[in-house]
């Protein structure tokens, strides 16, 4: 199993200067992936600033959003930066996403809450179109830079509902979630694996967990 | 994450600085509280609660999660001192 470590942006009060130090040391050590997670009313550093500075320090580690809170982001913009932060890391990174809990998130860009579900099935139709090369939106043609991996980063999914999982399994690469409590996880990894197979899909997901150390 | 010793000497800026293991782990547990705050004092007291903050500890959910079929397991940090990373490091490569 591969071990990612988060980088410490989550932590308020942590230097920038810090944190590039933290990712150069998870490049030459053991770890696969970067982590960071994500919120707006919070002390954590943006994800895909961060990830972008963390990219171009490193070589070898995936940058990994864990996870984005899609829909307090503009589609066509969220895609073009995540095509850039790829194309800037040499097709490393890894798109988590999800629609988070916190409302007070969603006040802070006049989103909708209640509609988050719905507005993310539709942001990642509009991801795809853009990073596949076939369109973006209101009939304009698509935006790149095209992203290295082909049709797009890969995308994981988060969150516990079953309508989450469920969109996992017809958009994402794998699904994110499960940690400490390995039986809980157990159960959790069935349903995403059922709905993979609701979506027709022959391939398993990947499966990422995660959990708190210090 | 404590360190091989329950007393780890690090030179941070210039001066030489004492560090608990413990400390490590009442910072964290502290951060996961103030983070998970809005979902209500009993989740933030479980989310404190379930920092890892021992080589045994990581060890015990690694082979746990890898058995329930993960591929990938994420440590998030709860504190951002640097030596976290080498910590780690240690106890899992």
């Amino acid at each position: 199993m591969k071990i990612g470590i988060g980088l410490p942006g989550n932590v308020p009060g942590v230097k920038g200067d810090s944190i590039l130090e933290w990712a150069r040391r998870a490049d030459a050590g053991p770890f696969s992936s970067l982590g960071i997670i994500d919120r707006l009313i919070y002390g954590n550093y943006e994800p895909l600033v961060l990830l972008s500075a963390a990219a171009a320090v490193t070589t070898r580690v995936r940058p990994m959003t864990s996870v984005l809170i899609a829909p307090v982001r503009e589609a066509v913009l969220l895609a073009k930066q995540a095509a850039t932060l790829d194309a800037l890391s040499g097709g490393r990174l890894t798109l988590g996403l999800g629609v988070g809990r916190r409302e007070d998130d969603y006040q802070a860009v006049s989103g909708n809450f209640h509609r988050r579900g719905h507005r993310f099935e539709e942001q990642l139709a509009v991801m795809k179109r853009v990073w596949s090369g076939e369109g973006s939106v209101n009939g304009l043609p698509a935006s790149g830079p095209e992203p290295v991996q082909p049709g797009g980063p890969e995308i994981l999914i988060g969150g516990f509902a079953p309508a989450t999982i469920g969109r996992a399994g017809r958009w994402a690469d794998g699904y994110l979630g499960g940690g400490d409590d390995a039986e809980a996880a157990k159960s959790l990894y069935q349903i995403v694996e059922d709905a993979w197979k609701a979506a027709g899909r022959s391939e398993r997901p990947r499966l990422v967990a995660t959990c708190s150390f210090a | 994450m404590e360190g091989r010793g329950q007393v780890r000497a690090s030179s941070i800026g210039g001066y030489l600085q004492f560090r608990l293991g413990a400390d490590a782990a009442e910072c964290g547990a502290d951060q996961a509280r103030h983070y998970n705050q809005f979902l209500g004092a009993e989740m933030a007291e479980s989310a404190a609660s379930g920092v890892l903050n021992s080589r045994e500890q990581v060890r015990n959910v690694i082979q746990a999660i890898s058995g329930v079929g993960a591929d990938e397991m994420l440590f998030v940090p709860q504190v951002h001192d640097i030596e976290q990373v080498d910590r780690l490091a240690d106890i899992v490569g």
